[in-house]
This record gives structure tokens, sequence and C-alpha cells, in this order.
């Protein structure tokens, strides 16, 4: 009996709070499948010329956000004091790189979550010499949206995995442990 | 350390080559490499212990450096002009002030790059002013 409702606890807590990542998560996968077609028609709504539109509905080949770990990172000193091996750097976990970003839907969110990144250069063909975040209306998030929107897809499914059997599993023992027996 | 406020970010055209590298589809090699070096080069002779200059992708070029043994970093991004970040990347450093080393180095870069050859309308922003249409400032260190 305490372990069915250990686990009810578990599964009300999935709804609340895992329920909302989910959601987002399932935007984020979405926005990943859209077409060429659909990506072209959703810049050209927002107003970008279609050369400019036409290079960010591009796949995206960049190479993502760092999220906790930067580029800039050095190790402590008395590790060498040297860059991050890329194998730590460019981990999944330390990534923000959704699947099937075209080049603009991840340089909008880079944008957002970086407060280094403010924009970039464009092709020669596109006849606009760069972008800038600022200057196309985009507004970046405050410290706790960049945490909480910048965590890279891996470490987004990790932590609800963790939350869910670690800090809900335990509050759903605490319970069965109080009125269970 | 207290009552001095910081412009990390600097604007500035320069003649230098952009070096950005494109296929005919898309951009292989964001430009700003030769800005980055000449930076680099600048901070070496202002007595700074130089990182390499590295490749960052969409963000374009950067490198890590000592100043009175205090942990800095740069970055160059080439957008319409060059944008530059220079910070103080050590842990709790803005949290205890503006350490005295970063405002001393930026206040000698400043003079440096307003005085190199090869950089023009250098000027320094607030994050929350970078790209914001405000003509920006000639120094990055003042008073509060």
């Amino acid at each position: 009996m305490g372990r069915k409702q250990g686990e009810l606890a578990l599964d009300v807590g999935s709804l609340l709070y895992g329920g909302a990542e989910l959601k987002g998560l399932s935007e984020v996968a979405k926005m990943g499948r859209m077409t060429r077609a659909e990506r072209l028609a959703k810049y050209a709504a927002e107003g970008l010329e279609p050369k400019f539109a036409e290079n960010w509905a591009l796949p995206d080949v960049g190479q993502g956000h760092h999220a906790f770990i930067r580029q800039s990172d050095l190790l402590p000193k008395f590790l060498g004091g040297g860059p991050f091996p890329r194998e730590i750097l460019d981990h999944s976990l330390n990534v923000l790189k959704p699947v099937g970003f075209d080049k603009g839907q991840q340089n909008v969110l880079h944008f957002k979550v970086d407060e280094d990144f403010f924009g970039g250069r464009l092709p020669k063909w596109v006849g606009q010499r760069g972008w800038s975040g600022k200057r196309m209306g985009l507004t970046k998030y405050g410290e706790l949206g960049r945490n909480w929107h910048g965590r890279p897809i891996a470490a987004r499914e990790l932590g609800l995995g963790l939350v869910e059997l670690g800090l809900l599993g335990d509050f759903g023992d605490m319970l069965t442990d109080e009125e269970g027996e | 350390m207290g009552g001095v406020t910081v412009r990390r970010w600097a604007e500035f055209a320069s003649d230098l080559p952009e070096d950005q590298i494109e296929d005919e589809h898309d951009i292989v090699q964001y430009g700003g490499k030769s800005v980055a070096e000449a930076i680099h080069a600048v901070l070496e002779g202002l007595g700074c212990a130089m990182e390499p200059v590295t490749y960052a992708h969409e963000h374009g070029w950067q490198f890590s450096f000592r100043y009175k043994e205090r942990g800095l970093w740069c970055q160059v991004t080439l957008i319409e002009e060059y944008l530059v970040v220079v910070d103080d990347r050590t842990f709790f450093g803005k949290a205890l002030g503006y350490h005295p080393a970063y405002q001393e180095i930026m206040t000698k870069l400043a003079r440096a790059l307003a005085e190199h050859p090869r950089f023009s309308n250098v000027r320094w922003y607030f994050d929350h002013q970078v790209h914001s249409g405000e003509p920006g400032a000639k120094e990055p260190v003042a008073a509060a």
C-alpha cells in the first residue's frame, strides 16, 4: 500500500512538473520536424527578406550553445589550467543544439540564452552583411531564464528523471512512512 | 574595488582582412581572425600572458589571457562591424566588484585600440547597450 502511494505521488509530480517539461520538449521536437517550406513561410511571415529566410532555413551545422562549461573556460590550475577536453566541452549534457533545428531557430535560441552572443555574419549571396538579434527585436533571457531555457536537451531529460525518481520519489516515500503504516 | 562600472563590449571598424570563408551555400569559417590576432598582439604588448587564438564558430574567435595573475577572456565576433567582449571570468570575480587588474587592462586596452592604425570608431558598451543604437563611450571604465 505504501509503495502504491509513493508511486502515486511520483505520477502526480510527473504531471505537475514533468508535464510542463515534456510539453516544452515536445514543442522543441515539433520545431525540429518542420519542412523546409514551413520554415520559409515562417520566416517570411516574420518579415525576413527572402534570401535571408533561405539562409536561416538551412539545417543548423553550428556547434550549439555551450551551457555549463563554456569554450572560454579553463581547467583549474591543479589540472594544468588549459582548455577543457572537447569530449567534455561538446558532450550532449553540455551543448544545447536541438535535433532538426535550422540555422534561424538555433540562432534565435542561442541569442536568447547566451549573454556573449549577439548575432553574426551572413554569406555574401544573402546581400545583407549580418544579423543582430537586438536589431531584429529579440530579447535576451535574464539570468534565471538563461539557466532554465539554456539547458541542453539531454540535461533536461536527465533532470526530469532525477526530479521524478529523486525528490518526488523521496517525498512519496516520506508520505508513505507517515501515513501508510 | 567598488564604485566603478566597466563596459565590457567594444564595437569598431577595421581595415584588416575579414577572413570569412564561404562555399556556395553558407559560411564555412566565420571571420574576425585577423582582428583577434591584432588584439592578442596588443594585449601581449601590454604585458599579458597569452593563450593562443582559437576558433569559436558562431561566436567568432577567442582567447584567454592573464594580466597580473587575473584570468581574463576576449571574444571577437564579426557582425556588421567587429563586436569584442573582454571579460573577467574568475569565479565570484564580479560578485566582489571589478578587480583592479581588470579595470587597469581595460583602460590600457581602450587607449591602445583608439590609437591602433587598423581600427576606427571604437565605442564601449554595457551589455544592455549593445546594438541598441546608443553612441557608446570612449572609455570602458568609469566611476559608478
